[in-house]
């Protein structure tokens, strides 16, 4: 079953507006060298996204390249311990490559070789980003080059390997905190130097105009297919849907075919990191204020004069000051709610769900499992603890392996 | 500085009197970029004195942030020394009352957007413009996302600079254009500031649709690293802007702040002397 209503879904938000707003949020905050380009780029998005030549292709890779759709899974050993009888896994991390950006860097790649374009260069925090664009590049025959701190690279070995195997050159970024801000700062500025024949690939809902717009409907697919697949399992719609958040992209796939079913709960849990107390989190939504960084205003985590903080995650994926403009306004417009999970509390759901379900989940869904906890307790109080939840696990945890030896390793689990 | 209005409304600015004078003696404007607090306060005023004395018409000063995403390594460095000395938006403004006190050079701060927009951008143009700021850079603030707070720099006299690259198109520099004011920075590379031996000739077709569509000054900034490179631009400019060499600098003599000064003094009064040749 593969799901081809995506132009019905990208009609439910209303958002953008013509000017890359959502709400307050969003807009082009770039150099005007930047400019042109993503004019450019938002035309050819425009355009190839009613082409149904381009639509079929995309399709077809999404179908028999990347494995869609995925399975949504009936977790009914974790639900039993949790006491959610109806929770459900939406299963991206068996996408190819193993995460949810497979979706966006597919669809971002082939629009870029339909471009005419002849190099990809992209930003990774976890590397899975980075893997997913090195990977479509190999695909489509372009080149690529990938922005990774060099903190991320230390903390996410295997991933670099992997794009190094794809034949992707790995660039090391030592600016400022060494992670995903800078590595973001670095594609940014590459691309202002040499963008005649290459695409900029972001990977979250972040950036100036269109990218949070296109990145969002290359995942929406996440949500279009829960949708049916719950339609079909439980014969309505679910009542929960939960998502981690660093950028965003994950949550607002899943979120945006929901949007406008004003009874379902859309919550997002953003990295809590050492405590949201003191400034070692990456709490954007909940401890930031609206602020410019990588083109786009939206929630942000930065001192009184709006130098940008720095934040910390145990997940190299979380681990950033900023949040997808959508995000932000959704929060102001309180049709979402945000929330967070600790480290401590991502390690203990990864544990959980290895040992329930046999499945090791990417650190950052850890933080969507971590908030199952407080969820069940408050569905409980409500009476609602037999309804449908749905969660996004949007990547898979092999990748984490050296971090999970770091803070108690194996014998962690059997405690 | 009188505050009588010309015919567009806007308050008389230093930028344009020295331009207007500059025209009258047929010379070219040295713009000095230099990053405020770099590489300590003091030190800093010091160089912009000397950056004066060495012949510079008008004063650029950064304001550091923490992540300048149009900036190359120099000045992404100097703008690190800067906040590792804890420079605030208090001490660039102290930069610039000092120079005031026996001044009257236009100064225009470059910073990025959101240290603007956190101190309350209507509250920030109306403070920089009475302590003597003449006009702002903002790199991450294009035409577009400019408009909405143009009514309230206009207001005060505060003039909100706009950018030209090789890659704008004739229909948005019209659009740019109609609305600029002080000077236009011309970007002559495309890519981010840093110093490079080569200026690209697009300069040459950007002056042709600025001069199409405008009178402002077209200042070339971006990649003028040299005396010479400056001498080739301003074929087509009514100057240069100086930046990243001067900030190489001041990246080089570190440990010898006390030398600096001189160094300075004498690498504007080169950019000066090809200007003038």
């Amino acid at each position: 079953m593969v799901l081809s209503k995506e132009k019905k879904a990208l009609d439910l938000s209303p958002f953008p507006d013509g000017s890359g707003y959502y709400g307050m949020f969003g807009g082009r905050f770039v150099p005007e060298t930047l400019m042109p380009a993503l004019e450019e780029l938002e035309q050819a998005y425009m355009h190839f996204q009613n082409d149904q030549a381009f639509q079929a292709e995309l399709q077809f890779y999404l179908e028999h390249y990347v494995g869609r759709p995925t399975p949504l899974y009936q977790a009914a050993r974790l639900g039993e311990v949790l006491g959610l009888p109806r929770l459900y896994l939406k299963r991206e991390d068996l996408n190819h490559t193993g995460s949810h950006k497979m979706n966006n860097a597919l669809g971002q790649a082939l629009l870029a070789k339909h471009m005419g374009k002849q190099r990809l260069i992209a930003e990774t925090g976890a590397g899975q980003h980075g893997v997913a664009v090195a990977t479509a590049a190999a695909l489509l025959g372009l080149a690529c080059t990938v922005f990774m701190g060099e903190e991320d690279m230390s903390r996410q070995e295997p991933n670099v390997l992997r794009m190094q195997l794809l034949q992707a050159e790995v660039r090391p970024v030592h600016s400022g905190s060494k992670t995903l801000k800078d590595a973001t700062n670095e594609a940014l500025r590459e691309w202002i130097a040499v963008l005649e024949h290459t695409h900029y690939v972001i990977g979250s809902v972040v950036g100036p105009h269109p990218y949070p717009r296109m990145v969002r409907d290359f995942q929406s697919i996440i949500g279009q297919e829960v949708s049916a697949q719950v339609r079909e399992r439980e014969g309505g719609i679910p009542s929960y849907l939960v998502a981690c958040i660093g950028g965003g992209s994950n949550a607002l796939g899943l979120f945006a075919p929901f949007v406008q079913e004003k009874e379902v709960q859309l919550i997002g849990v953003e990295a809590g990191g050492r405590g949201l107390e003191g400034n070692q989190h990456a709490a954007s939504l909940q401890r930031g204020r609206p602020g410019v960084l990588h083109g786009a205003l939206s929630y942000l985590l930065q001192d009184q004069e709006g130098q940008v903080a720095s934040v910390h995650s145990i997940s190299a994926g979380l681990d950033y000051p900023g949040v997808g403009p959508e995000h932000s306004h959704l929060k102001m417009s309180k049709r979402a709610r945000y929330v967070s999970a600790t480290d401590t509390e991502a390690l203990e759901a990864f544990h959980l769900l290895a040992g329930k379900e046999g499945i090791l989940p990417a650190l950052e869904s850890a933080h969507a499992l971590a908030y199952l906890h407080p969820l069940a307790a408050e569905m409980k109080s409500a009476g609602r603890q037999g309804e449908v939840v749905v969660l996004n696990l949007s990547g898979r945890g092999d990748k984490d392996l050296s971090v999970l030896m770091q803070h108690g390793g194996v014998g962690r689990a059997s405690e | 500085m009188p505050a009588s209005k010309n015919e567009r409304g806007i308050m008389h600015n230093r930028l344009e009197e020295r331009f207007y004078q500059l025209q009258l003696h047929g010379a070219k404007a040295l713009a000095v970029f230099l990053m405020g607090g770099d590489p300590d306060l003091e030190t800093s005023l010091k160089l912009l004195r000397a950056s004066l004395e060495g012949g510079a018409d008008i004063l650029e000063i950064g304001v550091p942030f923490s992540d300048p995403l149009a900036d190359g390594p120099v000045i992404q460095k100097a703008s690190q020394r800067a906040r590792a000395n804890q420079t605030t938006i208090e001490d660039i403004f102290y930069l610039v009352r000092e120079l005031r006190k026996e001044h009257d050079a236009p100064v225009v701060l470059l910073s990025y957007w959101n240290p603007i927009y956190q101190y309350g951008p209507e509250q920030f143009f109306q403070q920089a413009k009475k302590i003597g700021v003449d006009g702002l850079v903002i790199p991450d603030l294009p035409y577009e996302e400019k408009r909405p707070f143009r009514p309230a720099a206009e207001a005060c006299g505060m003039i909100l600079i706009d950018f030209m690259t090789p890659l704008t198109g004739e229909e948005r520099a019209h659009k740019i254009l109609q609305q600029a004011a002080g000077f236009i920075y011309c970007v002559t590379v495309s890519g981010v500031t840093g110093v490079r031996d080569q200026l690209a000739e697009t300069l040459e077709k950007s002056a042709a649709i600025v001069r199409n569509a405008t009178r402002v000054p077209l200042l070339a900034g971006f990649g003028i690293s040299s005396p010479s490179q400056a001498r080739q631009a301003m074929q087509w400019t009514e100057g240069v802007i100086v930046g990243s060499a001067l900030v190489q600098e001041v990246e080089n003599h570190l440990e010898k702040r006390e030398a600096l000064p001189e160094r300075i003094r004498e690498q504007v009064r080169g950019f000066r002397r090809a200007l003038d040749s």
